[in-house]
């Protein structure tokens, strides 16, 4: 299978912390590839730099072999690479259905205008978007919280919520950052349920998750970091017996025979 | 309330003020008038941008912008007024964009304190340097030219009526165009940009041209006011358009609600004009009294008139801020 991104080289440093090093990084075309690793290995620091919020300090990234390193978060987004946060950064004070909508802004192809002077074809433009806000929203399973405000949801459909507004800039690789935080074993059903829909509706998907039996069952491949370093690739099964990732989570034994 | 009910109160209250001259006697309350609508028209100025995430004190340097290119372009170059009007507005416009170029890219106090500092030296420029007028300003600017209107005759813009109405114009485009623009895909970028600069970068939008975007929408309107402004009074002093006069702006905005995008400047600049005018406040007294109705409104009206009156008539809980 052809990668969908490669990451070569990276590095992130921020002063003389070495967030990311030397980082080799392939993502398959329509894979779930989960990013796992102790607090502070680097996995946001990945995300940030494949989005553009933060620039590598060295290294290159390609998304579908374009060289998309540097580039600013809303021209990334543009390509097809979509996020979401760690935090439940949502538009609280709209409408769940408003902030589907919001999410579309790439998608319009009129002019401001004739949208300005209330065209016609605008007008329809708009309409077929506003569908869609719904189509996104009966998807993810918001449709009993449409006119609620954002801020005001529970906070697994917070999460949920904030993968709609990912999925309204059609997206061909989705970067969801810690989406099970928080959440008890009904909202992770829920979300575990959504990622695999998302997945089957053609999206590439990688994820930062710490919910270690959650991350087995969903993903096909994990890569995983410790203090900016890859220290393992590979299967469930062969990351759950490496002994260096074990290292990683647990600390050395030092009375095992080395 | 159903658009067509809304569109009929609105051409309803729109006919009253056009028919409004002819009840009052008084020249003197129509200029209270104009000056009611112009303030608001920067107060609507200073909420788009506001809305945005930018708090900008350099609205009356703009509005000083437009007021003295207006001057400027007519007395030395003898542009008919009229033609003044747009192209003012226009040099306000583009002074914003090569400003904004440097100081909205800064975004949040840095912003903020930029946004003063302009202010001050557009000030310090229009009393120093002769060109400007210096300290004493200008005068005797030119009035608009007349028009011959079909049937009516010369419009001559010698009373306070034509003022009036020309104001009633230009307010009316404020607040159409404003309106047609937020409820457009340019609003929703800008409400986006305002409630969440990083989520809205992650669905695509350019934070930093969507904010200079409304920077210099909002500015042009402020020199197309000051333009009318030039016009209207005739004579231009620089100590007119310093800082102050923005905080003042800022003050009829959150007075009718911030949230309010027309309503609430219209409210909030009519009380703060009328009601000193009313009381035949001296005008020492009156950056004290303000001062103290600013705090007040900060602890007890957080939401301005018109968001104490939404909220009287529809309890929506107000979303946890996180």
């Amino acid at each position: 299978m052809r990668p969908i991104l490669e990451v070569r080289d990276l590095n992130r440093h921020f002063g003389g912390i070495q967030a990311i090093r030397g980082l080799n990084l392939s993502v398959l075309q329509g894979e779930i590839l989960g990013v796992i690793g102790p607090n502070g290995a680097g996995k946001t620091t990945l995300f940030n730099v494949i989005t553009g919020f933060l620039r590598p300090s060295s290294g290159t990234i390609l998304f579908c072999d374009r060289d998309i390193t540097g580039l600013k978060p809303h021209e990334v987004v543009r390509l097809g690479i979509s996020r979401t946060f760690q935090l439940s950064i949502l538009f609280a004070e709209l409408s769940v259905l408003e902030n589907v909508f919001t999410g579309f802004h790439l998608a319009y192809k009129t002019s401001i205008w004739t949208r300005l002077l209330r065209a016609r074809p605008a007008l329809a433009e708009e309409n077929k978007l506003r569908d869609k806000a719904e189509e996104i929203i009966e998807f993810t399973g918001l449709q009993s919280f449409r006119d609620e405000l954002a801020g005001n949801l529970p906070h697994g459909f917070q999460r949920i919520l904030g993968v709609s507004i990912a999925l309204a800039t059609s997206p061909r690789l989705m970067l969801l950052d810690e989406p099970l935080t928080g959440m008890n074993a009904e909202e992770v059903d829920r979300m575990l349920d959504l990622i695999r829909r998302i997945r089957e509706s053609g999206v590439t998907v990688v994820l930062v998750e710490h919910n270690m039996k959650a991350v087995m069952d969903l993903c096909e491949r994990i890569v995983v970091l410790n203090y900016g370093v890859k220290i393992a690739e590979g299967p469930p099964d062969e990351i759950r017996d490496n002994p260096s990732v074990i290292e990683a989570y647990l600390g050395k034994d030092e009375s095992a025979p080395a | 309330m159903t658009p067509m009910s809304r569109a009929l109160l609105f051409l309803s209250v729109l006919l009253a003020f056009i028919l409004l001259p002819l009840f009052l006697e008084n020249p003197y309350y129509l200029h209270l008038l104009i000056l009611v609508a112009m303030n608001a028209a920067l107060a609507m100025s200073f909420i788009l941008i506001f809305r945005t995430g930018l708090i900008t004190i350099a609205i009356a340097a703009f509005w000083g912008i437009g007021a003295y290119s207006s001057a400027l372009l007519t007395m030395r170059l003898g542009i008919p007024v009229w033609v003044s009007f747009p192209l003012s507005a226009a040099i306000s416009a583009a002074v914003a964009w090569a400003v904004g170029m440097v100081i909205v890219k800064k975004g949040g106090f840095n912003f903020v304190i930029l946004s003063l500092v302009f202010s001050f030296i557009v000030v310090l420029l229009f009393s120093t340097f002769k060109f400007f007028g210096g300290h004493v300003g200008i005068f005797n600017i030119p009035r608009p030219e007349d028009i011959n209107l079909p049937f009516l005759g010369p419009l001559r813009f010698t009373s306070k009526a034509p003022y009036y109405y020309l104001m009633l114009l230009f307010i009316l485009l404020v607040i159409l165009s404003y309106r047609a623009m937020y409820s457009s895909w340019l609003g929703r970028a800008w409400r986006a940009v305002g409630l969440s600069p990083s989520l809205a970068e992650s669905i695509g939008i350019d934070v930093f041209k969507y904010r200079l975007l409304a920077f210099i929408v909002g500015s042009c309107t402020c020199g197309l006011m000051g333009s009318f402004f030039a016009h209207y009074y005739r004579a231009l002093a620089p100590a007119t358009f310093d800082p102050f006069k923005s905080l003042y702006v800022h003050l009829y905005a959150l007075l009718g609600g911030i949230d309010s995008a027309f309503l609430g400047p219209i409210v909030g600049s009519a009380i703060l004009i009328l009601v000193p005018e009313g009381l035949r406040i001296a005008k020492e007294v009156e950056p004290v009294l303000t001062g103290i109705l600013l705090v007040l409104l900060a602890i007890f009206l957080p939401g301005g008139i018109m968001g104490s009156i939404r909220a009287m008539f529809k309890r929506v809980p107000r979303p946890k801020r996180k």
